[in-house]
């Protein structure tokens, strides 16, 4: 702290020297004066001299300082130093690494990393197979791969072959081919051809182009006679059977140039009757397309007189669509039907009979008249008929029990055509075709009364 | 199918109401797989659902159901 009313100036200690005027007399002055780091000067008062100036002690330094961070720092002037560096773990030393591999150098201050590979010679001889060379197992990789001469087994390729005209040539041996074929005429263009010939030069064409056309038409063939038949079809794309109800006769289809299609017909006997009846029955698979007989006819017209359709009769027959019904009552017995996959509707044209899954998995069907009574909806009759739309009941007198209602296969909508005679407008609640047994859970179904 | 219950034919058919939640419909079946028959008509089922209240009976036959025959819904038998 400095006075300006007095002026000292603090030099080193032997510069220290008070100068008084001792030839007058002048008022006395003591003063005191603690030293600071800057220079102070004191002076007395005008007209005064000192007689005495006191420099006191060099005060203790009181100040603190507050050092966060490592380094130099200059503390003269204070008193307290608070230090609080951050304490820490300091890497030291250096870590050797000679092979690959993860290490924790985190306490390191120098990583010397030095890794030597480990590798492998190998000698290997050329084979007639492609040979890939690796390291085995513990080695980083190859150094040298020293490849032997080929074995004398193998010919090495040398000389030439001269080769003068198209063909097939041997070239084994020889390291070259000198191919020198004289220039001719190519073939080029194509050759149409549209009718069946044979012999046909086609020397000079690249290539043929065949487009013969194939049948069309439909052969419509009517035997009456007992004994054997051949019609010939060659030129048509169908045929029309129109079978005869004579007693003792039937029908197998001939595929005469095996092109995996019929194209004739021949009845022969095997019709055989009925005996209560009067009538004839299709022989156990006459029909089944295990013969392969029915790939390029649609349709089948069934006879009149034709009164039962046995086990499996048309089963699997997965190219017809139509079947014409005869013109009486009929029986249809077990799976008779069973997955005509393409048959998409049905006429029965007067009273029928079902056996068990006359129609199941007739995935295509879509419609089913009856024009006579129907006695039962037998287990698994129309069962997965998935594609179903109308069943058309409306000439029915007596409502047919229906044995499940899994039995009665159909699509979501599909219109169940009732006489007005057997609803239960008419009869009364509960007492017609929508109230009857298993008829009645057909929730998803459209009744329609006529 | 529950196995070694003894059948006994001319039982009344076992009885789901409602069928299928819905409390307008009855069904008949039987537990071991037979048909059932209408007393009232003779005819034969493979499982009779019917308004309820029901005005027929049914009483359990001796003829097993077919494998192929199971009374199946509609929409089970669209997935086959």
């Amino acid at each position: 702290m400095t006075n300006p009313d007095y002026e000292m100036h603090l030099r080193p200690e032997e510069d220290y020297e008070m100068h008084f005027d001792d030839a007058g007399l002048k008022p006395e002055q003591t003063a005191t004066v603690t030293p600071d780091y800057e220079t102070q000067t004191v002076r007395p008062d005008p007209g005064c001299v000192f007689s005495e100036v006191t420099v006191e002690a060099i005060p203790e330094p009181t100040e603190e300082i507050d050092i966060t961070e490592n380094g130099t720092v200059d503390v003269a002037r204070y008193g307290t130093a608070n230090v609080a560096v951050p304490v820490g773990v300091f890497p030291e030393g250096t870590e050797n690494i000679t092979q690959n591999g993860d290490y924790d150098v985190t306490m390191k201050e120098t990583a010397h990393v030095e890794v030597v590979p480990d590798l492998q010679d190998k000698t290997v001889t050329p084979t007639e197979q492609t040979q890939t060379i690796e390291a085995d197992a513990g080695y980083d990789g190859l150094d040298t791969v020293t490849v032997n001469p080929i074995p004398p087994e193998y010919v090495v390729p040398t000389g030439s072959v001269d080769i003068t005209q198209n063909g097939q040539v041997s070239v084994s041996g020889k390291a070259t081919a000198n191919v020198n074929v004289p220039q001719g005429v190519f073939p080029s263009g194509t050759k149409l051809i549209t009718q069946n010939v044979t012999g046909e030069d086609v020397t000079n064409y690249s290539a043929v182009d065949v487009a013969v056309p194939g049948p069309t038409g439909t052969k419509q063939i009517s035997i009456t006679a007992n004994g054997t038949t051949t019609e010939d079809v060659t030129d048509y794309a169908d045929a029309e059977i129109m079978v005869n109800t004579d007693p003792a006769k039937g029908l197998v289809f001939e595929d005469y140039d095996a092109d995996g299609y019929p194209h004739s017909a021949r009845f022969v006997g095997t019709w055989t009757t009925i005996p209560k009846q009067y009538a004839y029955k299709v022989l156990e698979s006459g029909f089944s397309s295990s013969l392969g007989l029915f790939n390029k006819i649609n349709y089948i017209t069934i006879p009149d007189g034709v009164v039962e359709l046995i086990n499996s009769c048309f089963l699997g027959c997965n190219v017809i669509k139509e079947f014409v019904f005869p013109n009486n009552d009929i029986f249809l017995d077990v799976n008779s039907f069973y997955e005509c996959a393409v048959l998409e509707t049905i006429h029965l044209r007067k009273n029928v009979t079902f056996g068990d899954s006359v129609f199941y998995n007739c995935y295509s069907m879509e419609s089913a008249f009856f024009d006579g009574e129907v006695t039962k909806i037998t287990s698994g009759c129309f069962r997965c008929c998935r594609s179903m739309m109308l069943y058309d009941f409306s000439h029915c007198t007596e409502i047919p029990p229906l044995y499940n209602v899994a039995a009665l296969g159909h699509a979501t909508g599909c219109v169940i055509r009732i006489p007005a005679a057997l609803s239960d407008t008419t009869l009364g609640t509960g007492n017609g075709w929508e109230s009857a047994t298993n008829w009645s859970a057909l929730t998803d179904i459209v009744w329609e009364v006529v | 199918m529950p196995e070694n219950i003894p059948h006994n034919p001319g039982e009344s058919a076992d009885v789901e109401y409602p069928y299928k939640d819905n409390e307008n419909l009855i069904r008949y079946y039987s537990e071991l797989g037979y048909t059932v028959i209408k007393n009232e008509t003779g005819d034969e089922y493979g499982e009779a659902i019917d308004p309820y209240p029901s005005k027929y009976t049914y009483t359990i036959s001796e003829n097993k159901i077919e494998p192929d025959d199971n009374p199946i819904e509609p929409e089970d038998a669209e997935a086959e």
